[in-house]
């Protein structure tokens, strides 16, 4: 079972996004796997990938009609580990073979109209070989491997999903969230010659305008990490959160309207909260974005999301000043203290502008009415002692 | 209708800056996107004009138009919340404004893999003489030429001057361009060599900031002279897509105006900019853009990486292919993208067998010379940046130490040691 949604006939002949997604926690010719190799080149097993990829089927269930276009299919393949009950048997596992062969079935749900969309999404093991970004299935390093070693290199995914003579009108916007280390093996190269699999045969392409960049979760040399008590990845939190947050202002209209939720903005919000939960939980992962990243909205949030507000004073000892934050729009106050102590400190308000005042002596307030704009997904409020 | 200007309050070099700006009314609906050199007729009435700033802080401020007209004052630097911090730190003002909110260290922080390359290049070169190990300070050398034949040269350390520093923590230092692509490397007791992409041409000059991170540990980043291709960088660096193209439409980096001004290496860095986060409709454009580009300089390497990737972009895979292989006899490019954009086509080529759209065997040539570069290249830096010890580690490893300069004492070298010399005279 690879496809746990499909809206295919209730799109009819509507445009579609189509989502591949692949969780990998268990390598059974890895460390501490069922049949480990040999040599395993300090690769083990993995508790984060598989919740990560179902939280993102999840959102994609909720979410999916929101998008534009609207999700017409989801693929998944999961590998997870036996203790993992709740995702055994929701999925077929994450081999090389299954792999390419959702991959196929995929790419050809995606070929018919430029209006389409697509989504893939893998969180598991990854290094980079001879420079290339490289995925490795569930059965990585299987003795009958051959020369190669049952992992797909992402350019070869990339680069097959582009326009070609036969597929001229494929999907026309392409997310690529790769959520894998990204460090070099130089034992793996050194002691095997074996290569990755090409997930699709190369082709050249014709005229590419897709919109199709790579999020990736971590820049080349560097690892992607797990939360260390089996919930997800932080990049996969991440990536829910930017999905429900990383929006625009809107460029015409009400700040209290929709809100678009693009390439851009996804991209942004992403290199924010990738950052935050670095710093919340002392891993040292840099998203870096790669592909093509031309400009294109995804979907659009009802309203102004949530930001994550860190409101400071400066200098930290001042102990005189007041506070007061309140809507632009004259809704209310959403802080006020006096005198403020308990500095700093993190706030959740709704995007958009806000009247600033503050005082540092008892004589009044100053400045009075400044306004301050708060935008997705995080920002540092500062307030000056003058 | 009556115009409503634009003046920005901040530091002298700053003050032209031309930022993008956003005006909207006091109801919040936006009404005018602007740089700060142009000017709008708007309705009288009050507005609200914002700019975001590569950190991620949005500077606001509110303006009543009246039927004459109003120039809006707009704080960048000076704004109330900084202004302590700022006047106290004038020397690092420009930085300030301009830097992206993440520090991204020239040297990365060091995983386990990166850390047993480290351990495995050994002691310092001869050169390294007894004071410095006392005093673990930096220096700059300056080179001029080809990385990728190790046809480089010392230039004269008088293309290095120090503008100002704090002692022991920054020095900013002025670093003309020349004739050809420019290099300046920053040597550090025990730690990588690294070489940095200059982004100045002949006539014009780019600003180091060398500055301590740690005990014996330095980073280098190169500003470029000009404000908005630094802000530019600062928006790139900070992940932040529509920031990069709202500044490309400055009028201060307009193509045309950059060419004629003898400026390729900022219209490599606004093509390349165009090229990632730009929309296909400027495509023709940009292709007679870097035909320009890749003839008329063709010192700059770059001009042909941008010309390979519109040509692949359109499916004109045989003038990609050209223009790649050019690129890989001419040199490296200023600008990461370049290089790693022109072995990921290349090594897709090769991929291709005997459908490849050039010669198969100076396809794979190109990609041998040009991998170990992509293998040193620090991947979080836009300018490229090479870090030799992963170089020494590659299979080129004897070609590139002499690209890289030998051991021997170097007699160009601006010497930053007294400048950190704080504590450590007593020994290592």
């Amino acid at each position: 079972m690879t496809l746990v949604i499909d809206r295919r006939s209730e799109l009819g002949d509507g445009p579609g996004c189509h989502a591949l997604v692949v969780g990998v926690s268990a390598y059974r010719h890895l460390a501490n796997g069922a049949a480990p190799a040999a040599e395993t080149f300090g690769l083990g097993q993995l508790k984060g990938p598989v919740p990560a990829a179902r939280r993102l089927v999840t959102w994609l269930e909720d979410n999916g009609g929101r998008l534009d276009p609207p999700l017409a299919t989801c693929r998944l393949l999961l590998s997870p580990l036996p203790e993992q009950t709740e995702h055994l048997e929701v999925a077929e596992a994450a081999t090389l073979e299954n792999l390419l062969a959702a991959a196929s079935a995929w790419r050809s749900d995606a070929s018919r109209r430029t209006s389409n969309s697509t989504l893939f999404f893998f969180s598991g093991h990854g290094f980079q070989q001879d420079k290339l970004p490289v995925l490795l299935c569930t059965d990585f390093l299987a003795s009958d491997a051959g020369d190669h070693h049952r992992a797909v290199d992402v350019d070869s995914l990339w680069y097959g999903m582009a326009p070609t003579a036969s597929r001229s009108q494929i999907a026309g916007t392409q997310l690529y969230f790769i959520d894998a280390c990204r460090e070099r093996l130089e034992r793996l190269e050194t002691l095997t010659d074996r290569s990755p699999t090409p997930a699709f045969p190369p082709e050249l392409p014709i005229d590419d305008p897709r919109a199709a960049p790579i999020f990736y979760a971590a820049v080349p040399k560097s690892r992607a990490f797990s939360f260390k008590d089996g919930s997800g990845t932080l990049f996969g939190d991440a990536l829910i959160y930017c999905l429900n947050h990383a929006a625009e202002q809107p460029l015409h209209g009400s700040f209290l309207g929709h809100w678009p939720v693009t390439i851009h903005s996804l991209a942004r919000g992403l290199e924010d909260w990738v950052e935050k939960l670095e710093e919340d939980h002392g891993a040292d992962q840099t998203f870096v974005l790669g592909g093509q990243n031309r400009q294109r909205p995804l979907f659009e949030l009802p309203g102004p999301p949530d930001v994550a507000v860190r409101l400071s004073l400066s200098p930290n000892g001042s102990s005189q000043a007041a506070i007061e934050i309140s809507d632009w729009m004259g809704s209310g106050s959403v802080f006020s203290q006096d005198p403020w102590l308990d500095h700093p400190r993190n706030e959740r308000w709704p995007a958009g502008l806000y009247k600033l005042r503050c005082r540092f002596s008892p004589d009044a307030f100053l400045p009075v009415d400044e306004p301050r704009m708060i935008l997705p997904v995080r920002q540092r409020l500062r307030v000056g002692d003058p | 209708m009556p115009k409503l200007e634009f003046r920005l309050i901040a530091p002298d070099d700053l003050s032209d800056l031309d930022l993008p700006l956003e005006i909207r009314t006091q109801e919040l609906t936006l009404v005018a996107r602007v740089h700060a050199s142009q000017e709008v007729d708007l309705p009288t009435g009050d507005y609200l004009v914002s700019a975001r700033l590569p950190g991620g802080e949005s500077r606001l401020e509110q303006v009543s138009l009246g039927p004459e007209g109003t120039v809006c004052e707009f704080q960048l630097a000076a704004a109330r919340p900084e202004r302590t911090r700022v006047e106290d730190d004038a020397a690092g003002l420009r930085s300030e404004v301009l830097r992206s909110g993440r520090e991204r260290p020239a040297v990365p922080r060091m995983n386990r893999l990166a850390t047993s390359v480290l351990e495995s290049v050994g002691p310092p070169g001869r050169w390294l003489e007894r004071g410095f190990y006392q005093w673990r300070g930096p220096r700059l050398r300056l080179l001029e030429g080809d990385l990728l034949t190790g046809t480089t040269e010392s230039a004269s350390v008088d293309f290095l001057n120090v503008l100002s520093g704090q002692r022991g923590q920054r020095v900013e230092v002025r670093v003309d361009g020349g004739q050809g692509v420019r290099w300046l490397q920053l040597e550090t007791l025990q730690k990588p060599l690294l070489t940095l992409a200059i982004p100045a041409a002949a006539g014009s000059s780019a600003t180091a900031v060398v500055q301590r991170i740690a005990a014996g540990r330095f980073t280098v980043d190169l500003h470029p002279q000009q404000p908005e291709a630094d802000l530019l960088l600062g928006y790139w660096q900070a992940g932040a897509p529509a920031d990069v193209l709202a500044i490309c439409e400055s009028r201060c980096l307009d193509f045309e105006r950059l060419i004629d001004t003898e400026r390729p290496d900022l219209a490599a860095i606004v093509l390349y900019a165009r090229l990632r986060f730009g929309d296909t409709s400027s495509f023709d454009r940009l292709a007679e853009w870097s035909v320009r580009l890749s003839e008329a300089f063709s010192w700059l390497p770059d001009g042909n990486a941008i010309r390979g990737e519109v040509a692949a972009r359109r499916g004109d895979h045989s003038t990609a292919v050209t223009a790649f292989l050019r690129l890989a006899r001419s040199g490296l490019p200023i600008v990461s993208e370049g290089l790693f954009m022109t072995v990921r086509r290349l090594r897709f080529y090769a991929s291709l067998g005997a459908a490849s759209p050039g010669d198969g065997n100076a396809v794979k040539d190109s990609i041998a010379r040009l991998t170990p570069f992509v293998q040193a290249a620090e991947p979080r830096r836009l300018l490229l940046t090479l870090e030799h010890s992963e170089a020494v580690a590659g299979d080129r490893g004897e070609s590139l130490s002499r690209t890289f300069g030998p051991a021997g004492v170097p007699s160009q070298v601006l010497d930053l040691r007294p400048w950190f010399a704080i504590k450590a005279q007593g020994g290592r």
